[in-house]
């Protein structure tokens, strides 16, 4: 058979062609795999998204923001640096119109203000739809799969931890679809309010980059070394806060103190159990996002005049797997593992945790149900953009393909983290030996339990006397690890991104009456016995 | 096999041959198919819509009829008109409707879309309504009506609610959905008032849905907090919870129900509404319908919160089964009232449509609403869910309310060191105070159900600012010659000396002689009254003499039957003697002021049914008796005598007044309108002397001083 030669093939050869040269044009100049990446995803988006007819009605709040298109084009043309200009808006909720004010926002990441899908704040008043919340953050998410900060945000919640609150949320811009969007709270003075806690607002604290001047992007602070890094977030007197955060910020310096005196200062300016639930968050999370320089908060309590953090952009599986079990974040979370009954405390925390998300099956099934939630938004959305790279800069379509994608990844990947890092804060990997003395070794990482029924009598590890303590129903002492920093590693709170390792175990404990017979060891962080 | 390629035109006829068969099959269905089977559910995705359509076009039937709705008619200035607003704030406008017409606000209602909020002046309430809310209706909307009639019957506080048309600037907007707004003065209406009204969402990821949001009433936010927190950890932990003591089992199983009915597996998916009682300390639930819930929504985690928690409560599970049970024997009963609804409200919701398909689909939903077949069905195998506190939840506790009490297995401990403290004994389950000087150094607290005696020449003398609970049957057995006294132990006034019940007990004081009282807030409770009896099922006071008080009562009774009886009631900050919600009678007691800076009542009956026989008023620098809140009091053989104004009749009360002596006072009567959501009230004068009254009475338009020549008899026996 002969091929018909028509002028439609032609066309269509020389379009596949200029097709063709357009991908060589962009594969020199970008990189192949750069350019296969920003082609895939743009005709992903094409080939894919436009399938998706009739989605149903949105299961998420949609939100609905006017503003001045001139307004808007003027701050658009001006951005990252017209990011803390606000502009007049409306919020149209119900049919019924709510003022607002509203400003794009992000400076440090690009996928916020780059792309057809830009972050913005609104600051609304406190009779507005989202009250009692005043002031939100409507963002692009970071992940594809649009709901990484959201689970972040609930994981933590369910752990105990001060979280601001977030939806997923549809917006609309002047009357045009601008897709799946977080919302969440804004932290400030009004803190305690929104959660119908206190009456007034609270001191609040914000560890952060500073704030912009002039058009360059600042340059990061290690926020726990000088309280005058913190930006004072609230309305609220601040002079007790004030003098509190330097009082903190002093107990956090390494000096020769001892440990003692450190762990009791600290702890009389913060609240101990609520920061170790944070800390064990970040280890369930598995972020790194939260440093020495910025995403912190700090709320003062006005019933317990100590501090509670709150956290904040977190990322789910920011950290790249495999991290140790004990990475230092930041100055508290050097002293919090440096504390060793702190850190069993955050390992506890950590370990019940994961065992309710990951082997009960928590975390999948809210999960399934923020999915269920979000799907016709996210069918319906035809504005999708993220960072297709790793260059920041690489922000553009994506499809449902990246989303869909995403989300298999995001639950693959936490399942994994929590998997391995529940085998190791298990492990009862320890050998005993019983003799005149007991002598325990191990080499992984938790932290050991010996109890036993009958009389304390006179303890020694390693020669040293101790003091054991009781229960009601035992005595018992926990053998707790040593970290240490890896070789060539520093060892200071100031430091930034540190890993410590746990030192082998190696203790000879002796009885003043011989060992109990009812003797047992069991893993600290998991209570197991060690057989 | 070959096709000619040449097309063949179709004529006009074939073509209205086809629709006019077509039209005529719909026809006949239409017309003759029975409107319960077109008013089901269709397959192959037609929609109920489409359905109405057809049927506005083919069916014929001609059953529609002219029903009016009451009118609500809106003017407004030039481009202000409430369809043109698009702000969420208020603006005035001029509101007709029934006889009423005022300059009045209104907003766009932000809950519903196209709905408004009336707010009228606090003067003029309309219809004794302050707010109301209208939300464009449908046919769809008697769900709310019947939603009401079994919160109603469930025993919940509920709006009315009613359809009327609304015309603005001239032009119909048509039918919409009428209900009252639940503010303070619904609440008051219903016997709460001064309660704090709260909001309470139970979506476990939302930080907000923590604590119930009480709207600018920090004190009972914080208290409410501490309650709830101590309730919580109880759970947590497995003990009894606290949760019945705050939370009626009765409303709270009725919300749970309410919530199943209206919204099945979203129960919980929506806010519910709180009103704390300060005169009980309980919160409690009210009903209304909500304005917008997505029913396809999933599944979402349910928060441990004032309302949830209470699902896990023995009592209030057994409540949900016995009013679930109540609901399936006696639907025949919701459904009269439920029909008596459709022949009231059909005919004008249906307007343009099908009055017996609207009448058919309006069937199909009492039967989803309580239906054999949905309540068939457990409520509580639907109603239970998990519940957690999520949103960081475990960091927030607030202080625990660590003064309060509850009921519990430590209560003969707290009874027998109540004793070893006040060197009072305990007798079985009672506390009894023989003669002799107990100290109360600090607030105390009674154990539930615990009685008290005091016996006669017992003297407590209680601390500044200290107070006393009983939540038991209390009897003070003093005489006149040998009372019992309450004594502040210093000069500074002590708090009060309270009884709290929940109607199964009484209360017997004789000989009893107090001063030196206030006011105070204990266990949750705000007593307004230095002497203060919440709740017995009766309360008599004989023989007493109660004085000096700094607070807003001398004696503060709500609740039950009274009886007081050859009491002395003198020198109060306020008010004397308060009776609030009580029926019952007073006699041969004398009320009167001999202080100065004085400035209350010396009998304030409020909402309650009281006969007064035989007493003296004297010299009161407000009123000798002040009837108020729809009460009726009967004032015979008695004396008034100096005071600014002997007897006020207020707010839709009705005292009957025969055979009493008014000399000297400023005013003999008043009846007049004090609280707008009230009307006028009414003074049946009959046989009395006057003499030396500056001025026989104070009367405004609504309300009226009428004089009569015999009491009747069946006065009389109302009062017996």
């Amino acid at each position: 058979m002969k091929a018909p030669r028509t002028s439609g093939g032609l066309l269509r050869l020389i379009v596949l062609a200029l097709i063709v040269l357009s991908v060589l044009v962009f594969v020199i100049l970008l990189g192949p795999s750069r350019a296969v990446r920003i082609a895939a995803a743009a005709s992903s988006h094409v080939l894919i998204d436009g399938f998706a007819e009739s989605p149903g009605p949105h299961r998420i709040p949609v939100i609905d923001v006017q503003v001045d298109q001139s307004a808007l084009d003027s701050l658009g043309a001006d951005l990252p640096w017209s990011g803390g200009d606000a502009v007049r808006a409306r919020l149209i909720a119900n049919g019924v119109e709510h003022k607002a004010r509203f400003r794009y926002r992000g400076v440090v990441t690009p996928s916020h203000y780059l792309g057809g899908k830009r972050s913005f704040r609104l600051n609304m008043k406190r009779s507005g739809p989202w009250s009692p919340y005043r002031r939100v953050n409507v963002i692009n998410p970071k992940a594809h799969n649009l709901v990484n900060d959201h689970m972040a945000c609930w994981v933590a919640g369910s752990m105990g931890v001060p979280v601001p609150m977030n939806e997923m949320v549809f917006t609309r811009i002047n009357g045009q679809d601008h897709g799946v969007m977080e919302l969440y709270e804004q932290v400030d003075g009004d803190f305690e309010r929104n959660r119908h806690l206190w009456p007034r607002d609270v001191p609040v604290y914000k560890g952060d980059y500073p704030a912009i001047e002039g058009r360059t992007l600042p340059k990061g602070r290690t926020l726990w070394s000088n309280a005058a890094f913190w930006e004072y977030a609230s309305d609220a007197d601040s002079s007790d806060a004030r003098a509190k955060l330097e009082r903190l910020i002093a107990a956090l310096q390494k000096d020769s103190l001892p440990m003692e005196a450190h762990r009791d200062s600290i702890a009389a300016l913060i609240d101990v159990e609520t920061y170790l639930r944070y800390e064990a968050a970040l280890l369930v999370l598995n972020t790194i996002h939260i440093d020495q320089y910025h995403n912190q908060w700090l709320v003062l309590n006005p019933r317990t005049g100590r501090f509670y953090p709150v956290l904040w952009d977190a990322l789910l599986l920011f950290a790249p797997p495999g991290e140790p079990l004990y990475y230092v974040n930041d100055a508290m979370s050097w002293w919090a593992l440096r504390i060793p009954e702190w850190r069993l405390k955050r390992d506890r925390y950590a370990y019940e945790a994961m065992v309710r998300l990951h082997r009960q099956g928590d975390f999948d099934q809210e999960l399934d149900a923020v999915i269920e939630r979000i799907m016709p938004s996210v069918l319906a959305d035809r504005n999708k953009y993220g960072n297709v790279t790793l260059l920041p800069e690489d922000v553009h379509r994506v499809s449902l393909a990246h989303v869909v994608g995403s989300l298999a990844g995001l639950r693959q990947g936490i399942n994994a983290h929590w998997e391995r890092t529940l085998q190791r804060l298990s492990s009862t990997e320890a050998s005993i030996e019983r003799g005149t003395e007991l002598r325990i070794r191990s080499g992984s990482a938790a932290p050991l339990r010996v109890r036993w029924q009958g009389d304390a009598g006179a303890v020694m590890i390693d020669g040293q006397p101790i003091a054991p303590e009781t229960d009601g129903d035992a005595f018992f002492f926990v053998l707790h690890r040593d970290l240490v920093p890896p070789p060539g590693g520093k060892d200071h709170p100031l430091v930034d991104r540190q890993r410590l390792e746990v030192r082998p175990l190696d203790a000879r404990i002796t009885f003043a009456t011989g060992i109990p017979a009812s003797l047992i060891v069991t893993n600290a962080i998991t209570d197991e016995p060690i057989r | 096999m070959s096709r000619s390629a040449r097309g063949r035109s179709v004529g006009p006829l074939p073509w209205i041959a086809a629709a006019a068969v077509v039209a005529a099959l719909f026809f006949l269905l239409l017309r003759f198919v029975d409107t319960d089977h077109l008013a089901g559910r269709w397959p192959l995705g037609i929609r109920a819509a489409e359905v109405d359509a057809y049927a506005g076009a083919l069916e014929w039937r001609m059953d529609s009829t002219a029903a009016r709705a009451e009118r609500y008619l809106i003017s407004s200035a030039a481009g202000q008109c409430p369809t043109e607003l698009t702000g969420a704030g208020w603006s005035r406008h001029w509101f007709e409707a029934d006889g009423f017409g005022d300059s009045v606000r209104v907003r766009r209602l932000r809950t519903a879309r196209g709905g408004f909020v009336l707010k009228f002046n606090r003067n003029e309430p309309f219809h004794a309504q302050r707010h109301i809310v209208l939300v464009p209706a449908t046919w769809q909307s008697i769900r709310a009506k019947y939603l009401e009639i079994i919160a109603e019957d469930l025993g919940l506080q509920t709006p009315e609610v009613s359809f009327v048309r609304v015309i603005a600037c001239g032009r119909d907007l048509g039918l919409f959905l009428k209900e009252e707004r639940i503010d303070a003065d619904f609440l008051e209406k219903r016997g709460l008032a001064g309660a704090s009204l709260a909001e309470q969402g139970h979506l476990a990821r939302r930080p907000d849905h923590l604590f119930p949001a009480f709207n600018g009433d920090s004190t009972a936010q914080r208290m409410v907090n501490a309650i709830l927190e101590s309730a919580y950890d109880d759970i947590v932990d497995g003990e009894r919870g606290v949760l019945p003591y705050v939370i009626d089992a009765g409303p709270a199983s009725s919300l749970a129900l309410m919530a199943l009915i209206e919204h099945g597996q979203q129960a919980f998916a929506n806010e519910h509404l709180l009103a704390y009682d300060w005169s009980r300390g309980r919160l409690v639930p009210l009903y209304r319908h909500a304005r917008a819930v997505d029913e396809e929504m999933p599944r979402q985690q349910r928060m441990l919160d004032a309302l949830t928690a209470t699902l896990r409560e023995p009592l209030t599970r057994e409540a949900i089964r016995a009013g679930w049970l109540r609901l399936a024997d006696e639907s025949w009963r919701l459904r009269e009232r439920f029909a008596a609804m459709d022949r009231a409200w059909l005919p004008i919701l249906s307007e343009g449509g099908s009055l017996r398909m609207v009448q058919a689909r309006a069937m199909q939903m009492q039967e989803e609403l309580i239906g054999r077949e949905r309540l068939a069905q457990d409520p509580l195998e639907q109603l239970d869910a998990a519940l957690v506190r999520y949103a960081g939840g475990g960091a927030f506790a607030p202080a625990r309310a660590a003064n309060r009490y509850w009921p519990g297995a430590e209560d003969e401990r707290i009874l027998r060191s109540i004793a070893d403290r006040t060197r009072a004994f305990v007798r079985g389950d009672t506390l009894v105070f023989p003669r002799g000087t107990y100290t109360i150094a600090e607030d105390l607290t009674v154990p539930y159900g615990h009685a008290v005696v005091m016996e006669e020449g017992a003297r407590l003398e209680i601390a500044a600012g200290a107070s006393v609970m009983v939540q038991g049957p209390l009897a003070v057995r003093g005489t006149r010659r040998n009372p019992v006294f309450i004594r502040p132990a210093d000069a500074q006034a002590f708090g009060v000396f309270a009884v709290v019940g929940d109607g199964s007990f009484d209360v017997r004081i004789a000989g009893l002689q107090m001063s030196g009282g206030s006011e105070a807030r204990m266990n949750g409770v705000y007593f307004s009254g230095m002497l203060a009896v919440h709740g017995a099922a009766t309360t008599v006071l004989e023989n007493c003499i109660i004085s000096g008080s700094g607070g807003e009562d001398l004696v503060n009774v709500k609740g039950g039957l009274v009886e007081l009886r050859d009491c002395v009631f003198e020198d109060g900050f306020a008010d004397l003697v308060d009776l609030d919600r009580c029926i019952g009678s007073v006699s041969g007691c004398v009320f009167r002021s001999g202080r100065a800076d004085a400035n209350g009542d010396g009998l304030d009956v409020s909402g309650a049914r009281v006969r007064v026989v035989g007493c003296a008023f004297e010299r009161m620098m407000d009123k000798g008796i002040s009837v108020g809140e729809a009460s009726q009091l009967l004032v015979m053989d008695s004396r008034f005598e100096g005071n600014r104004l002997a007897l006020a009749s207020k707010d839709l009360s009705v005292a009957y007044v025969s055979g009493n002596t008014f000399r000297d006072n400023g005013i003999v009567f008043g009846a007049y309108r004090k609280k707008p959501i009230y009307g006028g009230a009414r003074v049946m004068r009959y046989a009395n002397a006057y003499e030396g009254n500056t001025r026989d009475q104070e009367v405004d338009d609504l309300s009226a001083v009428v004089a009569r020549d015999t009491l009747e008899e069946a006065t009389l026996r109302m009062f017996e």
